[in-house]
């Protein structure tokens, strides 16, 4: 369970996120959609420990992420880009990772293999394209087989074949019961996806709940989501 | 003409170079009045007669290290991905659709760069001599006759080397390894200094046969005159620059 | 969905977490190239040094001293070597992947440390004695073979003085985040700014450079600031204590 609790955060003079609250629960795929700036990625760069909130909190079962006893083993985190050095090959950065967190050796293999990169595995990250940057992050990601998956923007770079994949992948995850937690853009690649919809714009969650409700009277999901930012923020698309 | 004023304006927006300009400026002004300090010490207490003809230039010849600097950063900011974790964001490929020509946005590089290092180098020459000349008064050298012509050196001496750094960068493609030769080589012993000790020829090097534009001790065992210093350190650039532009324009961005 | 053992990771959270800094630095190609560069580097300056030394030009020809005067310019790779160190996590959003695997950021950095002195000792070693070694073969009859004790403490206080500054150099770095200006900054401070304080300031001795001096250059202590080698040494590591100190604070603090 994710608990995103009354999260501000504030740039200088600029407000990212205002009083933003939100769940994310275990056997569901939680959608987190707004346009490009909305806010999606400060909000999980915050769940992640990586930036810190003006004010409220964001917890893991309860706990900061900071605190998590083993963190890679609870959450899987994928944010923008591969998370990797250019110069270092595929295979020394799953192993890295693993070594901090104590994962055995043999997993680096099954996890480049589930993501299909065990054939450029000895390649440096600087050669692959987008999509295989994107892979390997998942590949670190699903390294401790953790309890619930934080992904911005999944679908990027992917290729419709990707795309299939990553689809199908999500829904398992959360069939098997964990946690899955995507952000995007792109609502028609998601609307198949996911149980549960939050909708950020200019900071400020604007719809929640599950997919049916947030559809509402509204032809698709995409529609909504329209209909909700263009409305709040007042600027046309 | 827009590919100068854009080159000029990329340069002038990035953090490093208003470092670099604080290192030019400020390294011969401080150091320049800590010497000037102590020479005119030394000529109140009578252990020195006057100050020595290079004081004033010896550090000017020191703060070229911001030239150096701004020679780099010039070519490696358009290499360098750092702070955009987006996969292959390298200012390189817009740059390269912006002015398609590579030759000609090269050019314009040189151009705004050799502006931008005029202005450091006159900047920073301004203030030491003149700071030099009020600590020292009338026994320093820094403002005397020779000065119609030091000066100018100065200036040229620090073109060329921010030119060559920028060239050396093209070739490698990352700033670490042209800082690390060419700020090593800045310092109080120079690389090419001790090589001088195992062959004469070291004095052919760019940088001691540069310093001769504005510099009149330098202890190496050839002696060159300043026009032959220059036009030496010059040949150098042209020949590092053809370099860096055919491997630029021939390699994929 | 293949299954990961159930057991909880091995060896502290510190040990894991150092060997994983080590794996990093040794598996980023900069890393050796920068170790090789100053290895040769070293080599190249000693045939200078000895060769300068041979001819009395530097007035002696201590086989000892001429094989550690290169360290005054090989200092530059271990600068390079720490910075990368801590810039490196700043290339494709690694550090995300780090903090996600270990966000508890002091323990994060301090194992930062740990690895990148493992990294750098061995390094320094080898490029010292490379020094030496080419400085003896080139100088032949000519050398002046120090006591063994003389050169235990030379070849210690040289590497010490090298790994130090590496350490020093990555929590600036950590702090700047940037490779170009921290090794331009660096760089700048240790060739230029500092040599030139040294010989026309008496606040230099207690700089990071000035003070280590002595650590390596043994006929020269009493010429370079003030200190004593154990007194500067001691100024060297306040040092590099405070810097790693803010360098935490830092990065504790600031978004990643």
């Amino acid at each position: 369970m994710l608990t995103i609790d009354r999260l501000t955060k504030r740039r200088g003079s600029a407000l990212i996120l205002s009083d933003v609250t939100f769940q994310a629960r275990p056997g569901r795929v939680t959608g987190f959609l707004g346009p490009n700036g909305a806010g999606k990625s400060s909000t999980l760069r915050i769940l992640l420990g990586l930036d810190r909130p003006t004010s409220g909190t964001a917890l893991v079962d309860g706990v900061p992420f900071e605190r998590l006893p083993d963190p890679l083993r609870t959450v899987g985190a994928v944010l923008d880009g591969s998370g990797a050095h250019r110069a270092r090959t595929g295979r020394a950065h799953l192993s890295w990772v693993a070594a901090a967190a104590g994962i055995p050796r043999r997993r680096v293999d099954e996890v480049l293999a589930e993501v299909d990169l065990t054939g450029a595995a000895r390649k440096r990250v600087g050669s692959y394209s987008l999509g295989m940057g994107r892979r390997l992050g998942l590949a670190a990601a699903l390294l401790g087989d953790p309890a619930a998956l934080v992904l911005d923007e999944p679908v990027n770079g992917l290729d419709p074949e990707g795309i299939r994949w990553m689809r199908r992948f999500l829904r398992e995850r959360a069939e098997a019961g964990h946690t899955v937690l995507l952000s995007s853009h792109l609502m028609g690649e998601l609307a198949e996806v996911v149980d549960d919809v939050v909708i950020i714009n200019g900071g400020r969650v604007v719809e929640q709940g599950t997919l049916a409700e947030v559809t509402g009277a509204h032809r698709t999901l995409e529609d909504a989501f329209f209909a909700l930012t263009t409305g709040a923020r007042g600027d046309a698309r | 003409m827009s590919a100068y004023s854009g080159e000029l304006r990329k340069l002038t927006s990035l953090p490093s170079v208003w470092a670099a300009f604080a290192i030019g400026i400020a390294v011969p002004a401080v150091v320049g009045v800590l010497s000037a300090v102590s020479t005119s010490s030394a000529i109140a207490n009578g252990s020195k007669p006057e100050a020595g003809p290079d004081l004033g230039y010896q550090e000017l010849a020191f703060g070229v290290a911001g030239a150096i600097v701004l020679g780099v950063v010039a070519a490696s900011s358009e290499y360098f991905t750092e702070g955009e974790s987006a996969g292959s964001g390298r200012q390189i490929t817009t740059s390269l659709t912006a002015v398609p020509s590579r030759t000609r946005f090269l050019l314009a590089k040189v151009a705004a760069l050799t502006t931008a290092v005029v202005l450091m180098s006159a900047i920073a020459t301004g203030i030491t001599l003149s700071c030099v000349q009020a600590v020292v008064g009338d026994h320093a050298h820094a403002l005397d006759g020779a000065a119609a012509t030091r000066v100018p050196g100065v200036v040229l001496y620090w073109v060329l080397t921010a030119l060559l750094a920028f060239g050396i960068t093209l070739l490698t493609r990352n700033g670490v390894v042209p800082l690390a030769v060419l700020v090593l080589n800045t310092s109080v012993v120079t690389v090419t200094f001790l090589l001088s000790k195992v062959t004469p020829l070291a004095v052919y090097f760019p940088d001691l046969a540069g310093m001769r534009m504005f510099l009149t001790e330098v202890r190496v065992p050839v002696e060159l005159s300043p026009l032959t210093g220059g036009v030496v350190m010059a040949v150098w650039v042209v020949l590092l620059l053809a370099c860096g532009f055919t491997a630029f324009t021939r390699r994929d961005a | 969905m293949t299954t990961v053992a159930p057991t909880r990771a091995r060896g502290s959270e510190f040990t894991r977490s150092s060997r994983a800094e080590v794996l990093k630095l040794l598996s980023l190609p900069a890393t050796l190239l920068t170790a090789a560069g100053s290895l040769l580097v070293s080599a190249v300056l000693a045939v200078a040094f000895a060769t300068a030394g041979r001819q009395g030009s530097t007035g002696t020809a201590s086989a000892l001293d001429i094989g550690l005067a290169p360290i005054g310019y090989t200092q530059a790779g271990f600068i390079i070597l720490g910075v990368l160190a801590a810039t490196s996590e700043y290339t494709g959003g690694q550090v995300q992947t780090s903090l996600t695997v270990v966000p508890r950021r002091v323990l994060l950095h301090l194992s930062k440390v740990v690895a990148l002195v493992l990294i750098a000792v061995p390094t320094a070693l080898v490029v010292v004695l490379g020094g030496l070694v080419v400085a003896d073969l080139v100088l032949g009859d000519a050398a002046v073979v120090p006591p063994f004790g003389d050169f235990a403490v030379g070849v210690g206080g040289a590497a010490a003085y090298l790994a130090l500054t590496a350490v020093l150099s990555s929590s600036v770095a950590t702090v700047i985040r940037r490779t170009i200006p921290a090794v331009a900054g660096l760089l700048v401070y240790y060739f230029i700014a500092g040599p030139l304080l040294r010989d026309r300031t008496a606040f230099a001795a207690y700089l990071p450079d000035t003070a280590g001096y002595g650590m390596w250059f043994h006929s020269g202590a009493g010429r370079f600031g003030s200190l004593s080698a154990l007194v500067g040494t001691g100024f060297v590591v306040a040092w590099v204590v405070l810097a790693v100190a803010v360098a935490a604070v830092s990065f504790r603090a600031r978004d990643a």
